[in-house]
């Protein structure tokens, strides 16, 4: 058996285990509001998220649109479409890793602009009041970014922090997150900074 | 081989045959002397009879008519007291036995029931070679001189009692039985354990009284145990690490300081990562809500407060550990039903003299 294969089962061994107290396998079902923030516009989007976890695995989706419109109310608004998976390995109940591409579009007049990011990022998570209200503080970095137009590569980093509410036995759940990323391509001096403000309302499974 | 030492050897065992051919002839000639009252030569014999080397020759039931006709003979002969030490000796080597009321009178019968009376002893009967299951059990068969009560205990090789399997009286016979198991329910294994039978003074529950608690008999049979039984599980840990179930003055501070931390890092976060930018104020929202969540965990998990997430993650931990440990006790359960004990028993040996006088 190679190195490789040999690392590999190590890993899935060590993510199969489960933590102390926790269910083996659930899911998540939500639907988001995004308050989207950049230099130059703003707007909302809305969209869905999903996840679903085995042991320490757990995969996630997320996709939102909607539409910014410009502050000085002169030029064109543009639409916006954005989604990402990410694969989260949770290490310890309150810290956890992930690695996941994450793909942004604007839609304008002038042509589509894509930003496609591949993101890291390692994720904390704090007990408040028990198991009902827990924070979570996330900061990740770009392994690589493509933009299309102009064509180019560049850097990207980011984090998000927020608050969840789990209404205990009942299978609902609510966050309020505020999350930063700024991508710069190189040589363009062309830089992007985006702000969102996210409410999501879900459902869980156990 | 010489034709002399085919001649030696015959010789020297001639006697040895002669003897054991004696024993017979000798017990023979002492009933014909006490028949023919005679009871000097016939009390004579007898104790020639009842002594090496002629003694080796003769059985249980030989051994006990011989005593029997000695015991009558030394009455005859006035000599009360050895009539009674001979009919105790009988007694105690076989508690079932009755002289013939067609061969001796009234007055030997007599007093040889009054010996009996007062000799409390149990003669044992147990197969020399038992094996049994998980359920099965060894009997024994314990048969009294007269009505009284005993304690039947299994005892290790040091004499101390592991289990007592009867206490109580014993009237004409009594069956008793083990499993193989001592007072823990474990089982009892070795070379060299005891079926120990304490005969106690009174002559049992609706006992005529008699010597009162004096002079019981105590007897042990010898008792080899084996158990082939395959390896059991062993049972999981008892739980150690659970949550503290009431909150302490740190748990309302570390919920605080934690949404603290937080609201503080949606506040910086935007210099952290783009450092330059005017960000907007909905970090604020953000921030505000983890306040006010960091206050509400506060107050809510002050100092004794139930923490039921706690309490819900400890009681998992124990019903697995419950299951974990019936999982263990049930397949435990079913390999000791393969379990096999096997008994073998001995000749049984009189301790103390079992009684008063008549």
């Amino acid at each position: 058996m190679s190195t490789r294969r040999l690392l590999l089962a190590a890993v899935w061994a060590f993510a199969a285990v489960p933590l102390a107290g926790q269910t083996p396998a659930t899911g998540t079902a939500a639907g988001l509001v995004l308050n989207v923030r950049t230099r130059t516009d703003a707007g909302t989007a809305l969209g869905f998220a999903g996840s679903v976890r085995f042991r320490r695995l757990e995969l996630q989706v997320r996709y939102a649109e909607g539409t910014l419109q410009p502050a000085d109310g002169a030029s064109v608004g543009r639409d916006l479409v954005e989604g990402a998976v990410a694969l989260r390995f949770v290490a310890t109940p309150w810290l956890s890793l992930q690695l996941g591409p994450h793909a942004r579009r604007f839609d304008s007049p002038v042509g589509a602009e894509r930003w496609v990011t591949w993101q890291l990022g390692g994720r904390a998570d704090v007990a408040i009041a028990g198991t009902g209200v827990r924070g979570h503080a996330m900061l990740w970095r770009g392994m690589g970014l493509e933009v299309n137009v102009p064509p180019g590569s560049g850097s990207a980093r980011g984090g998000e922090v927020g608050v969840t509410i789990d209404l205990g036995p009942r299978p609902f759940w609510f966050a309020l997150a505020y999350g930063i990323d700024q991508a710069q391509v190189r040589d363009a001096t062309r830089r992007e900074t985006v702000e969102t403000l996210t409410f999501t309302a879900g459902l869980r499974r156990r | 081989m010489s034709v002399r030492v085919m001649a030696l050897a015959l010789l020297l065992a001639s006697p040895l045959r002669a003897q054991n051919g004696s024993a017979s002839e000798v017990l023979t000639g002492a009933v014909r002397a006490y028949r023919d009252l005679d009871f000097d030569a016939a009390a004579r014999l007898l104790r020639r009879v009842l002594a090496p080397p002629l003694a080796v020759g003769l059985d249980d039931a030989e051994r006990a008519r011989a005593l029997t006709y000695l015991g009558a003979a030394e009455h005859y002969r006035e000599q009360p007291d050895s009539a009674i030490a001979v009919f105790r000796r009988l007694v105690v080597l076989a508690p079932r036995h009755r002289p013939d009321t067609l061969v001796f009178p009234p007055e030997i019968t007599r007093l040889y029931n009054a010996v009996r009376s007062s000799t409390r002893i149990v003669a044992v009967r147990l197969p020399a070679d038992t094996e049994f299951g998980v359920g099965g059990k060894l009997v024994a068969w314990l048969y009294p001189s007269t009505p009284h009560a005993v304690t039947v205990a299994i005892s290790g090789e040091d004499g101390h009692a592991l289990r007592t399997v009867y206490a109580g009286p014993i009237g004409d016979s009594l069956d008793v039985s083990w499993d193989g198991r001592d007072s823990t329910g474990s089982f009892a294994t070795g070379d060299r354990l005891w079926l120990t039978v304490s005969s106690r003074g009174s002559r049992g529950a609706g006992g005529a009284g008699g010597a009162g608690g004096a002079g019981g008999a105590k007897l042990r049979v010898p008792l080899r145990v084996e158990v082939s039984a395959p390896d059991t599980l062993p049972h999981p840990p008892p739980l150690s690490a659970l949550l503290p179930e009431r909150a302490t003055r740190e748990t309302g501070l570390r919920s605080l300081g934690g949404a603290a931390l937080l609201a503080a890092g949606a506040l910086t976060l935007p210099s952290l990562v783009a450092p330059g930018e005017r960000a907007s104020g909905t970090r604020f929202a953000v921030a505000g809500a983890l306040g006010v969540s960091g206050l509400v965990g506060y107050l809510s998990r002050r100092a004794g407060r139930p923490l039921p997430e706690n309490a819900a993650i400890n009681q998992t931990r124990r019903d697995a550990w419950r299951r974990q440990d019936a999982a263990v006790t049930r397949e435990n359960a079913g390999r000791m039903r393969a379990a096999r004990v096997r008994i073998r028993g001995g000749s049984a040996v009189v301790l103390e003299g079992g009684g008063g006088d008549p």
